[in-house]
């Protein structure tokens, strides 16, 4: 029923990553699945069907959506006839200007950068299991994504956005350009990747490679 | 865990006796920190990442009790110092994270009064008390059960990089409001710490090992 490999160790030994519980699961994961722990609840995998392909199209289209993101207006800005519209580069821009490039290196990489080096490397393991040649090793851009995924803040600095609009509302006229609702989108999208692509799924796919 | 009081004459009721439960450190198997898979502990390295292998994250309360010291240091200038400097006609005015706060709220906008407040102030406090009261279970048995503990880890996980709202939004300000010599803003010294303090609750929050919580209950 279980296979072993030649640790002696069965092949589907699951230990708990937050309580240490070993357990052994044969079960294959339907789609909407959830493989917990039985004694701390803390969820191991979650099964999506197509996972593979799912990434690769939601990594693309996330892609394409920062580039978006990046190359248009973000808001524009009216006030007692001087009226302004700014990109994103013009946040970094300014903030350099102001003498705080460290602050603009930080927030660009939180919300720019890194996003995009995730989803290029989740595009690259994704085509890695569906083309026949590697165009990276896969064992790599899972460190990257693994190592990546907790400082993804584009949720954040949309709510940020929100709340420092809040604060301008009353004095001038703000409207949203298309790089905003592109990256609200593109927002959305890298939420259902980190749901389908969790620590399970991912190293899945290096072990996938190997064989 | 099998308690034997029989050195005080007493016989504990076999039903007290809980059996030891099954973790992977009782077989002499670990998992791996990266990519969780099972190893026996003698093995150096993750057959499937290559990462090191340890029974724990190795020094895991040191270094998350440093950083989160760490970050409390860095909470002092975060508050101290103004976190942006608005420029209106020629008059400059700098805000502190509370003084803004206290702005809000005089302008009777409550809703980012509290927004702010939760995020800048009430978070990365809690966050940082919440590591606390993790390592120190992580170092002698909680009187909490594992299972609150395991929740409290799991709340700072989630909220951890929500504390960036007010860093966010001065970026947006500054990049919005530049109107040259009528109005400008810009970002202050405290923003600077307050990043460093998310940053490094962040990476504590990560070192730790909440395993050893489970440890600590089991003996």
């Amino acid at each position: 029923m279980t296979s072993t490999n030649h640790d002696g160790l069965s092949k589907d030994s699951l230990a708990c990553v937050e309580c240490d519980l070993l357990m052994t699961n044969t079960i294959k994961l339907e789609h909407g699945q959830r493989l917990a722990c039985s004694r701390c609840g803390h969820i191991l995998a979650r099964g999506t069907k197509d996972a593979d392909v799912t990434t690769l199209a939601l990594s693309m289209t996330a892609l394409i959506l920062l580039v978006i993101s990046v190359s248009s207006s973000f808001l524009a800005f009216e006030a007692s006839g001087q009226s302004n519209s700014i990109s994103l580069w013009t946040v970094a821009h300014e903030l350099i200007q102001s003498k705080f490039g460290i602050l603009a290196f930080f927030i660009f990489s939180f919300m720019v950068l890194l996003p995009a080096l995730y989803v290029i490397c989740l595009i690259l393991i994704t085509l890695n299991q569906r083309i026949k040649f590697t165009t990276f090793p896969s064992v790599i851009l899972a460190h990257i994504i693994n190592f990546i995924n907790p400082w993804i803040m584009g949720d954040v600095f949309i709510v940020g956005v929100l709340v420092g609009l809040i604060k301008v509302i009353g004095k001038a006229d703000v409207s949203f350009g298309i790089s905003f609702w592109s990256y609200v989108i593109f927002t959305f999208v890298i939420i259902k990747i980190t749901q389908v692509v969790d620590t399970h799924q991912l190293w899945a796919w290096v072990d996938n490679e190997h064989e | 865990m099998i308690h034997t009081s029989y050195g005080h004459g007493l016989i504990m009721n076999t039903n007290e006796v809980k059996e030891p439960v099954l973790t992977a450190a009782r077989n002499n198997m670990t998992a791996c920190s990266v990519c969780h898979k099972v190893h026996p502990v003698a093995q150096k390295s993750c057959t499937r990442c290559s990462n090191s292998l340890r029974l724990r994250k190795s020094n895991s309360i040191q270094h998350s009790l440093a950083l989160l010291f760490a970050a409390l240091i860095m909470y002092i200038p975060a508050n101290l110092y103004p976190i942006m400097t608005t420029n209106l006609l020629g008059v400059t005015s700098e805000t502190t994270i509370l003084g803004g706060i206290f702005l809000f709220i005089k302008h009777e906008s409550y809703g980012i009064a509290i927004i702010i407040f939760l995020a800048s102030v009430v978070i990365p406090l809690a966050k940082i008390g919440a590591l606390f009261v993790l390592c120190f279970a992580a170092l002698k048995r909680s009187k909490l059960s594992g299972l609150e503990l395991i929740k409290l880890y799991r709340m700072v996980e989630l909220v951890g990089k929500w504390s960036m709202v007010d860093v966010f939004v001065v970026a947006i300000l500054v990049g919005l409001v530049q109107l040259g010599k009528i109005t400008s803003i810009e970002p202050g010294t405290a923003s600077i710490a307050f990043t460093s303090v998310v940053i490094l609750t962040i990476v504590a929050a990560q070192r730790f090992d909440p395993r050893l919580m489970w440890d600590r209950l089991e003996e």
